[in-house]
C-alpha cells in the first residue's frame, strides 16, 4: 500500500466531492472498526443556551491510554461540537468544519464581525448530516455520533434567540432534540435527564445534573473517567468550553464494606 | 480473561479459544495480586464486574475463602474431632478473574471437598491441597475459563504459599508474588521495578511487614485500576497468617500530579464558568439515592 497525502491535508478527505465514483480510492483503507474511541457526550438545553459534557479519555480498547483528550470543541463563535467514538474522525471532522468556518470569514461580504456570516448551529448539523452520509454510502464512514450545539439564525443572519441541540451518528442519522446523550449514555444518562428537565434550567442546575449524570457514567461505564469537561453556547458569551476538572465518586456506602465472600458472613459474591 | 494477544490490541476476532469467555458470559476483567510477607501474605482485588462494557457490579468481591480457621472450627466442632484442631490451621483465598460463573463455582467445588475430607477424614485442608483441588478440576474441564490465585497461609508448610493457577490447570507456586487478571499486564513492569520474581534465592522475602505489604498491594492495584478499563472500583484486600484474616479496603488515591483523573478524588476547579444560581441538590442530585436493595 503506497501513502500519498491528499492535496488539501486531512480535512478534504472528509468532502463529498473530494473521493471517486466508484467509492474506494486506490491505494487507501476503509475503516472497518474504531482503535482510539471517545465514549459517551451529553447535551442539554437550559435558559439562555445549551450546554455540552464529556469525560477527557480516549482508550485503546480497554486500555485507558489517553486521559486527556478534548471531546468538545467550537467550529465558530456560535456553534459547538462533541464526539463520542473513534477520535481521528473526530479531529478530521474539527479540521473540515473550521476549515469551512475560516472560509467562510476570509470570502464574506463584510469583514465586521457583527455582519455575522458565521454557519448557524442549524447549518453545522445538516452538512454534517450530508457528509456522513455520503461517507457511509461509500462503505467506509467517519466513526462518531456527533452532538451540534449552539443558536439557530434569523433571516438577516443575525442569531436567533432559539438554542439548538442536535445529534449526527456515523450512518448519517440527524436528529434534533432537547436532551441528548450519545454511546452509554443514552441507556444511563438519558432517561435521568428526561426525569429532571425543565425548559427553564438556569445555567447552574443544568451543569450539576450533567456532572451527576457523568459521576454515574464513570460509575458503570468501562470506558469513562471521572475527569470531565463542560462546555456551553449562549447568545452574549458565544462558545465556551471549561478546563478539564475532575468530579467526586462516592464509594462509603455501609453495603460496599461489608466483606463478602468470606464463609460465616452471606458468603456473597 | 481474554487471550493473550487481545490484551495489547483492541479486542480482534479472537480465535475460538478454549478458555475464552463466551459470548454473553459476564467477565470479571480484573487486576488481582498476592504477595508474602514475613509470617503470611496479602492478597488484594479490584471491584469491578463488567458485562460488554458495562459495569454490572462496582463492589464486587473477587476474594473467595474456601479455608477459614474460624468456620472451620465451628464445622469441627464435635467430640469426634477434637484433637484435630490442636495442629494449626490454614486459611486460604482464592482470588478469582476469568468468567464469574465458573470461578464462583470452582470456588464452591472446590470449598465443599475441603470441608468433607474434613469431616470424613478427619484431616485440615491446607492451601496446597486447594491448589492440587483446583488443577485436578481445570485439567478435566478445558472449557473453565478461570485464572486464579490459590494464596494463603499454610499450617503444614508453616509460611505463606502463594499459588498461581492458569486456565489449563498450569499451577506454579510463586516465591513472592504473584499478578492475574487483564490489569496485571500493566503493573508487571511496576512489580518487577520494586521487587525482583526470582532474586537471587535470597532467604528473606523482599517484603518485611504486614505494613509494607498492604501498602504496596494497594499502590499496585491502584496503578492498574488507572489503566485498565476493565477494573475498577475500590481495593478490597486480606491480611493473611497463621492466627486468621483481616479485612482491609482502600479507595486508590491520585498521585496527586493532578490532571490525570485518577478514578477517584477530587477538587472541581472550573474556571470557565462559574453557575448562575448555585444548583439545588434536591432538584438535581440523581447519584445519591442508595443503592438497590440497600
Amino acid at each position: 500500500m503506497s501513502l500519498t497525502l491528499q492535496p488539501g491535508g486531512s480535512a478534504s478527505r472528509a468532502l463529498p466531492a473530494a473521493s471517486t465514483r466508484s467509492g474506494v480510492v486506490a491505494g487507501t483503507q476503509q475503516t472497518t472498526r474504531p482503535i482510539t474511541t471517545g465514549t459517551s457526550v451529553l447535551g442539554i438545553k437550559y435558559r439562555g443556551g445549551v450546554m455540552l459534557a464529556a469525560d477527557t479519555l480516549c482508550s485503546y480498547g480497554s486500555l485507558a491510554k489517553y486521559k486527556d483528550c478534548r471531546r468538545l470543541t467550537g467550529v465558530n463563535s456560535r456553534t459547538l461540537i462533541g464526539a463520542s467514538g473513534e477520535y481521528s474522525d473526530l479531529q478530521t471532522i474539527s479540521d473540515l468544519l473550521r476549515r469551512n468556518a475560516l472560509e467562510d470569514r476570509c470570502t464574506a461580504d463584510s469583514l465586521y464581525e457583527e455582519d455575522n456570516n458565521e454557519e448557524c448551529a442549524g447549518e453545522v448539523w445538516s452538512y454534517l448530516r450530508a457528509v456522513m452520509y455520503n461517507r457511509r454510502n461509500k462503505m467506509n464512514p467517519l466513526w462518531n455520533d456527533v452532538v451540534v450545539a449552539g443558536f439557530q439564525q434569523n433571516a438577516d443572519g443575525t442569531t436567533s434567540d432559539s438554542p439548538f441541540l442536535g445529534v449526527v451518528d456515523k450512518i448519517g442519522t440527524a436528529y434534533e432534540d432537547d436532551i441528548l446523550a450519545t454511546g452509554f449514555g443514552g441507556y444511563i444518562a438519558l432517561p435521568l435527564m428526561r426525569e429532571k428537565y425543565r425548559p427553564d434550567m438556569e445555567e447552574g442546575e443544568a451543569r450539576a445534573l450533567l456532572e451527576d449524570c457523568l459521576r454515574i457514567l464513570f460509575y458503570r461505564d468501562c470506558r469513562a473517567l471521572n475527569r470531565v469537561q463542560i462546555a456551553k453556547v449562549t447568545q452574549e458569551g458565544g462558545v465556551l468550553v471549561s478546563d478539564p476538572y475532575e468530579l467526586d465518586t462516592f464509594w462509603d456506602y455501609k453495603g460496599f464494606q461489608t466483606n463478602k465472600g468470606e464463609l460465616g458472613t452471606d458468603g456473597g459474591w | 480473561m481474554r487471550t493473550f494477544a487481545a490484551l495489547f490490541l483492541p479486542p480482534l476476532l479472537l480465535a475460538a479459544a478454549a478458555a475464552a469467555l463466551r459470548p454473553g458470559e459476564v467477565s470479571m476483567g480484573t487486576t488481582i495480586l498476592a504477595v508474602r510477607f514475613e509470617g503470611g501474605v496479602v492478597v488484594g482485588a479490584d471491584t469491578r464486574t463488567s458485562v460488554s462494557g458495562y459495569v454490572s457490579n462496582r463492589h464486587a468481591a473477587k476474594l473467595t475463602f474456601v479455608l477459614d480457621r474460624e468456620v472451620d472450627e465451628y464445622v469441627a466442632s464435635s467430640e469426634q474431632l477434637e484433637g484435630v484442631m490442636e495442629e494449626g490451621a490454614s486459611t486460604c483465598v482464592l482470588c478469582r478473574s476469568g468468567s464469574a460463573a465458573d470461578t464462583q463455582r470452582l470456588a464452591s467445588v472446590v470449598r465443599s471437598e475441603l470441608v468433607s475430607r474434613q469431616l470424613l477424614y478427619q484431616i485440615r485442608g491446607t492451601v496446597s491441597h486447594a491448589a492440587a483441588l483446583l488443577r485436578n478440576l481445570l485439567v478435566s474441564n478445558e472449557d473453565l475459563s478461570a485464572s486464579l490465585i490459590c494464596a494463603g497461609y499454610d499450617h503444614e508448610l508453616g509460611r505463606g504459599v502463594i499459588y498461581s493457577i492458569a486456565p489449563g490447570g498450569t499451577v506454579f507456586e510463586e516465591r513472592s508474588w504473584a499478578a492475574g487478571g487483564s490489569g496485571s499486564s500493566y503493573i508487571l513492569g511496576h512489580l518487577d521495578s520494586l521487587y525482583p520474581k526470582d532474586g537471587n534465592n535470597k532467604k528473606e522475602l523482599p517484603l518485611r511487614t504486614e505494613e509494607e505489604a498492604v501498602e504496596f498491594v494497594a499502590t499496585a492495584l491502584g496503578l492498574a485500576m488507572e489503566r485498565d478499563g476493565s477494573s475498577g472500583g475500590f481495593v478490597r484486600m486480606y491480611v493473611i497468617d497463621r492466627r486468621g484474616r483481616r479485612f482491609e479496603s482502600r479507595r486508590p488515591m491520585g498521585d496527586g500530579k493532578g490532571g490525570q483523573g485518577e478514578r477517584g478524588r477530587i477538587q472541581p476547579s472550573m474556571k470557565a464558568f462559574a453557575p448562575a444560581i448555585t444548583p439545588t441538590k434536591a432538584a438535581t442530585d440523581v447519584s445519591r439515592r442508595s443503592p438497590a436493595g440497600q
